[in-house]
């Protein structure tokens, strides 16, 4: 098929194979949820979430130079690599407070994220990102109701900070229903109906190595 | 209508960095900026190639409209037009899009018939946002 200037213009099946050959499948999702007006939650959510995953592997690459960042500088590291993917990612000032990690799409889809640094099994570290993701930013309206609680771990064995980490949360949080432990991907899913509307609030835990210590072989 | 490129650029500049999309999607801001008013409401995937120097099938450009779109930088808007069998052409709304994706299959506005395979007769389309 050609365009008005006779041109070859390649139709939406075409650019997704060419986003498959490319490692741009994300873009290519982004254009079709900009041009449906913005308005499909789901698939906001789900790019979202894999756009994390894409800087979790990215940020597994460096964890030398990131192990001396700090938790602001680590934040926005992170809105870095989701901007460059093509989000409308941002440490923004304007939802309920100095929210982390906000991406939004459009007038109603919004993302909330907040990050802690640990260099152990700091639950009451954890939990004050949480208690802020919850109850400070989210407006748990339709469309605004799921977040992601990103730990950012300078510490061996992530799994563990995880699995002491529910414990920690589920003992605490008599209404918080646990969804989804992935013990491969290492991460967890709850939610808990908000405080403000009742509406179930639905948070991503993902725990994040930057730690690097590289191991020497011991001379007999 | 007159667009400044220089903010646009800018915002390319720190978001995509030293990213290879970025020369790409600077050159395509500038021509961009640079149409007239009634050229620049109905832009096709292929003139974006053009503007940016690159062939439509290089995924670059779909880094760049990712960019171009996005509410930070905000050149473009994205559209799809529907082609169907007779060579006819019809501007696809949100809610029509939103609606072949939920059911699986496009209604042709002409025929009425549904579409099975729409997404091989779609096509995005780009307007320049005010």
């Amino acid at each position: 098929m050609t365009d008005s200037a006779g041109q070859q213009r390649p139709s939406l099946d075409e650019l997704r194979i060419v986003s498959l050959s490319t490692g741009m499948e994300l873009q290519y999702r982004l254009m079709n949820l900009r041009a449906g007006g913005m308005k499909d939650a789901e698939e906001f959510y789900a790019i979202v979430d894999d756009a994390i995953d894409s800087c979790v592997s990215t940020m597994a690459r460096y964890p030398k130079e990131l192990q001396k960042q700090t938790e602001d500088q680590l934040s926005i590291f992170m809105i870095a690599k989701l901007e460059g993917i093509g989000l409308n990612a941002s440490h923004d000032s304007t939802v309920g407070g100095h929210c982390d990690i906000v991406i939004k799409e459009g007038v109603d889809l919004l993302w909330l994220g907040e990050a802690k640094l640990v260099t152990g099994k700091q639950n009451a570290h954890i939990e004050e990102g949480y208690l802020q993701l919850l109850s400070r930013y989210a407006t748990c309206l339709p469309s605004q109701d799921r977040g992601g609680l990103v730990i950012f771990c300078n510490c061996e064995r992530i799994d563990h900070v995880l699995e002491a980490w529910i414990e920690h949360i589920t003992g605490k949080r008599a209404n918080l229903e646990k969804l989804k432990h992935d013990q491969d991907k290492i991460e967890f899913f709850s939610k808990e109906p908000h405080s403000k509307n009742g509406r179930q609030f639905f948070v991503r835990h993902k725990p994040i190595s930057i730690f690097w210590a590289p191991e020497e072989r011991v001379k007999a | 209508m007159s667009v400044d490129a220089s903010e646009p650029i800018a915002e390319i500049d720190r978001i995509l960095g030293d990213d290879p999309a970025c020369d790409v999607a600077k050159n395509i801001a500038k021509n961009i900026v640079a149409l007239p008013p009634s050229q620049a409401k109905y832009i096709s995937y292929s003139q974006l190639a053009k503007f940016g120097h690159v062939e439509p099938a290089d995924g670059r450009l779909l880094q760049c409209v990712a960019t171009l779109t996005s509410g930070r930088v905000h050149l473009l808007n994205v559209f799809y037009v529907y082609e169907n069998v007779n060579g006819e052409e019809y501007k696809i709304s949100p809610e029509q899009l939103q609606e072949a994706h939920r059911h699986g299959f496009l209604v042709d506005p002409d025929s009425g018939e549904a579409v099975k395979d729409f997404r091989k007769h779609l096509y995005p389309y780009f307007e320049r946002s005010n």
